[in-house]
């Protein structure tokens, strides 16, 4: 056989579905002398020791960049003061970039530069990102999200405007922590960690305080709630009430460490956030569709399929899915 | 458009710090898994990774590699893990243990076979990229053939007359730098 051949003969064993006749073809070559054997085991080695999926991603490039120009800013505001205002430009730049992609190339850089201009951050669905304002907060937008801020952040205020859901560390400073939730509602904070969530497409507004102190009010309201650790504040816009209740943190933070808890959700709401987090879309039996579901379940990093399957199983439901859509349905 | 190395090198001298990140992301993940196929520890292999890029960040206006650059990311990402191993005899223990391989049910030395990998991995990041997107789609996420002929848009047929073209380049590649690096 020719050296070609050959090639692609071993690639398709290599590959692990070879065909009857390859099976053959295989086997005759293989034992027709110590050689071809040799060099069988060397293409082994190789794809054995070739690095595998899991190698890959257990390093992630756009988390360690943020840290890079971290580190970068550091470096650089010992050095000179004046810099450092560059530096933290580019480090906003660095984390619009890691949502955007490169498309950013092509613009002047110097928009980025002069009048406060309004940064947009929008994570599409089935992603999530950190971001680190410049005020040292951090940020980690879930998907389907956007958040946005003036470029002066930082320096003439600290305000910014969410849609959708965000996990923030606030970076404790006199000058309040200001958070613009739909333009239906504001969160006020001096230094803590909370959660928001907002989706345009949901009825209520939740913020959820994880450590210190939060201010949360309603544009229509005088009233002001002060939240304390452990609280969720629920806020319907349509009918303008407010209901505060103790809550498991994790249900509402965890998903910045790719939890997923559900607890006694409609399978309408559980499916809207399966959608934002792995990118497909459902098709619910009316009937079922706004049922109370008593279901339990934590997941990490569980796949779209697993998770399915313990929802449906234990729902007595049934679920099939092709491409980017799931249809589900009464057993 | 995706810019080639160079270009975005160039770029980045001139000030385009856009060009940079872009650098950074496209090599920061191999560069890891090189690293600690040459004997060190994920947190250490990051360190080491970022370190490297530290150098061409901080070399803005005056960089000039005259060699390619991802010839120079692997080698300076080498270096480094080297000085790391040498200083610290703990780890150069560690990195000269020999190591039972349940593969073949032999022992071998762990230094080669970190040798082996590290020119492996350059050589896989070499091949030419209808042939890498080939090779890495199967063996680095596990597609079936069909998948691979869907999302490329080519027949079975070609998958393997690609994935052969890989095999004879990576074997080709490793006799050349297996032979340079001893």
């Amino acid at each position: 056989m020719e050296k070609e051949k050959i090639e692609i003969l071993l690639a398709s064993i290599l590959m692990g579905e070879p065909s009857l006749e390859e099976k053959k073809q295989f086997g005759e070559w293989y034992n027709a002398s110590d050689e071809n054997r040799a060099l069988y085991q060397f293409y082994k080695r190789v794809w054995n020791i070739a690095p595998n999926k899991g190698e890959y991603h257990q390093f992630n490039a756009s988390k360690a960049l943020n840290g890079f120009m971290v580190r970068v800013n550091h470096k650089e505001k010992s050095r000179h003061h004046w810099r450092y205002a560059i530096s933290w430009a580019v480090g906003v730049v660095a984390t619009l970039l890691v949502v955007f992609g490169l498309n950013w190339l092509t613009q002047d850089e110097k928009q980025v530069f002069g009048v406060p201009q309004l940064m947009t951050v929008e994570v599409p669905r089935g992603d999530k990102a950190w971001i680190n304002l410049p005020d040292g907060t951090k940020v980690m937008l879930n998907a389907e999200s956007s958040l946005k801020y003036y470029s002066d952040f930082g320096r003439e205020h600290r305000k910014i405007y969410l849609s959708g859901e965000a996990m923030f560390d606030v970076t404790h400073q006199d000058n309040p922590f200001l958070v613009d939730i739909n333009n239906k509602a504001t969160v006020k904070v001096l230094g803590t960690q909370f959660n928001i969530t907002a989706y345009p497409d949901e009825e209520v507004i939740e913020t959820t305080l994880k450590k210190g102190k939060v201010h949360f009010q309603v544009k229509e309201h005088s009233q002001l709630v002060k939240m304390k650790p452990g609280e969720c504040v629920k806020y319907s816009p349509k009918d303008n009430t407010i209901s505060v209740s103790n809550v498991d943190i994790n249900q509402y933070c965890g998903w910045v460490d790719n939890w997923l808890i559900i607890r006694d959700e409609s399978l309408k709401r559980i499916c809207k956030r399966l959608s934002r987090r792995f990118d497909v879309d459902f098709i619910i039996n009316p009937e079922i569709a706004n049922q109370l579901y008593h279901f339990d379940a934590a997941f990490k990093d569980e796949s779209l399929e697993e998770v399915l399957d313990a929802l449906t199983i234990s729902g007595g439901l049934k679920y099939k899915l092709s491409r980017k859509e799931v249809i589900i349905d009464k057993k | 458009m995706k810019k080639s190395d160079s270009e975005l090198l160039q770029l980045y001298s001139k000030g385009n710090v856009l060009a940079f990140n872009e650098l950074f992301t496209r090599y920061y993940q191999v560069l890891c898994v090189y690293a600690c196929r040459l004997g060190i520890e994920k947190g250490v292999a990051e360190d080491v990774v970022q370190d490297v890029f530290m150098v061409i960040w901080e070399k803005r206006e005056k960089i000039q590699i005259v060699s390619s650059l991802k010839s120079y990311l692997f080698n300076s990402v080498r270096n480094k893990v080297y000085n790391i191993s040498n200083r610290d005899k703990v780890k150069s223990d560690v990195l000269h243990q020999v190591q039972y391989n349940h593969e073949t049910g032999k022992y071998f030395d762990q230094v080669e076979s970190n040798e082996f990998s590290a020119i492996l991995f350059q050589c896989i990041d070499d091949l030419p990229p209808r042939c890498r997107e080939v090779f890495q789609l199967s063996r680095l996420e596990n597609e079936r053939q069909m998948t691979i002929a869907e999302k490329l848009g080519i027949s079975i047929n070609t998958v393997k007359g690609q994935m052969g073209k890989a095999l004879s380049f990576i074997r080709t590649c490793l006799d050349d730098k297996y032979k340079i690096a001893y």
